[in-house]
């Protein structure tokens, strides 16, 4: 799965859930920007896993725009909940997308520091940074590093 | 209409909601569940004829949730709506009589065209009910008008909760009596109804409710919410046999049988059109339990 592929697909699912329109980033994600994105990780039943970060405050227009109800209404729960279905949908197909026989896990909330750690012992097999009303959305697949390539 | 609708994500449960919604039904009737103990709890007190479900969920996938469901109730149809795109888990979702699998995120157009031959054919079930009483209802001979004493009697025999007995008056059958239950009567094996007996809610509930008094609690409380669930009409289904003695002939070789017991919904005025149209005798009851209040029961024949 390349970039644009997994732009497409992410967007396909963003577009059924948002009003906000989505577009592609040419921004790469760093250490920096991490922290200030809430993560969850998905993992499948072989060894590749699904990353997702999110703006605090996309995920609460994404929350509001699943319920149709103001964002000063929704609590955390609702937040979290919106972000995991998102998250959950889109981890679906990716893992589809690789493989017919993958199962995902539900999405496990995850510590930025945790996310930087994980994003140095894994490697990327693909990874597209969005955003919507220029808040940031970032999905990267996952696997082990080749042993061959370190 | 009734329906249900299982997923984990309450997000997910309002979309699916406002995309049932926007088929512009005046009569539906939705109910929304995290888990499948939560919605085995909402079918203690509620019965839904459609069950939306998805399909990863914790503890209790909606696979084994429809089988639950299933047996639980009969003529429930099942849709789900996941993520599941696996070839194998899609086909034992309908085999296992699951009327549709679409996936998510969905288009509400798509979810329109699976529902809506459900819906009209749920609503033909429901017709043919009521039509079936209408047409079959004759040939009562060899009948008794049960007396309140003997009534009474058996019903308490079935109750842990004294149940009086008394004369009721002859009401209109009018929206005010829904959902009730209609038990048809008939002989042996014959096809023609010789009896019906409807419970009013509070009827129902009166004989449906020979339980514990945490089970009196829940009773009351889906009484108040006009609600009948499938063990409400099992105990139901118990005393209407009983009543079925009383009303038949001493005759073993051939006894009445309660053959349908049934929630009735709607167009109660079938019933009104019954007693327009033929000679029916018609007996009123009046049901009386401390624990649950009163309720009506009326019991039709042909004179």
């Amino acid at each position: 799965m390349d970039q644009k592929q997994l732009f497409e697909l992410t967007k396909s699912i963003w577009d059924s859930f948002s009003h906000h329109d989505l577009e592609q980033s040419e921004e790469a994600l760093d250490d920096h920007q991490v922290f200030g994105l809430q993560w969850l990780l998905i993992e499948t039943n072989s060894s590749e896993k699904v990353l997702v970060g999110l703006d605090p405050k996309a995920a609460y227009g994404l929350a509001s725009d699943m319920f149709e109800r103001p964002v000063q209404t929704l609590s955390v729960d609702d937040e979290r909940d919106a972000f995991g279905e998102l998250a959950h949908c889109v981890s679906a197909y990716i893992s589809h997308e690789i493989a017919d026989e993958l199962e995902v896990s539900q999405p496990k909330l995850m510590r930025a520091l945790d996310v930087v750690r994980l994003l140095h012992e894994l490697q990327v097999m693909a990874e597209v940074m969005s955003a919507a009303e220029n808040r940031k959305f970032y999905i990267a697949v996952l696997k082990p590093k080749d042993r061959l390539s370190e | 209409m009734r329906v249900l609708v299982v997923d984990d994500s309450r997000a997910m449960q309002q979309i699916i909601r406002r995309s049932i919604l926007k088929m512009g039904r005046n009569d539906l009737d939705i109910r929304l569940a995290s888990s499948a103990k939560e919605a085995m709890e909402i079918t203690q007190t509620w019965m839904p004829e459609v069950a939306l479900l998805d399909w990863h969920m914790p503890e209790r996938n909606g696979l084994e949730l429809m089988s639950d469901l299933a047996m639980l109730m009969a003529d429930i149809e099942f849709g789900f709506i996941t993520t599941e795109t696996k070839k194998e888990r899609l086909e034992a979702a309908i085999e296992a009589g699951a009327s549709f699998v679409i996936n998510k995120p969905f288009k509400t157009a798509a979810l329109h065209e699976e529902l809506e031959p459900i819906f009209e054919k749920t609503k033909d079930l429901e017709q043919r009910k009521e039509q079936q009483i209408e047409d079959e209802l004759s040939n009562s001979q060899g009948l008794v008008v049960p007396s309140k004493d003997s009534l009474e009697r058996a019903f308490n025999l079935l109750s842990v909760h004294e149940v009086r007995v008394g004369d009721g008056e002859s009401e209109h059958f009018s929206e005010d009596w829904l959902p009730c239950l209609v038990g048809l009567f008939s002989y042996g094996h014959s096809r023609i109804i010789s009896s019906v007996i409807v419970l009013d809610i509070g009827g129902a509930f009166i004989l449906g409710s020979g339980v514990s008094e945490q089970g009196l609690l829940n009773i009351a409380q889906a009484k108040s919410e006009k609600v009948l669930s499938e063990p409400v009409a099992n105990q139901c289904e118990k005393a209407m046999q009983m009543v079925s003695m009383l009303i038949g002939e001493a005759d073993s070789e051939n006894p009445l049988e309660l053959k349908q017991l049934s929630v009735v919904n709607s167009n109660i005025n079938k019933l009104e059109s019954i007693m327009n149209q033929r000679k029916t005798q018609r007996v009123d009851y009046e049901l009386w339990s401390q624990a649950l209040g009163t309720g009506r029961m009326v019991l039709l024949m042909n004179s």
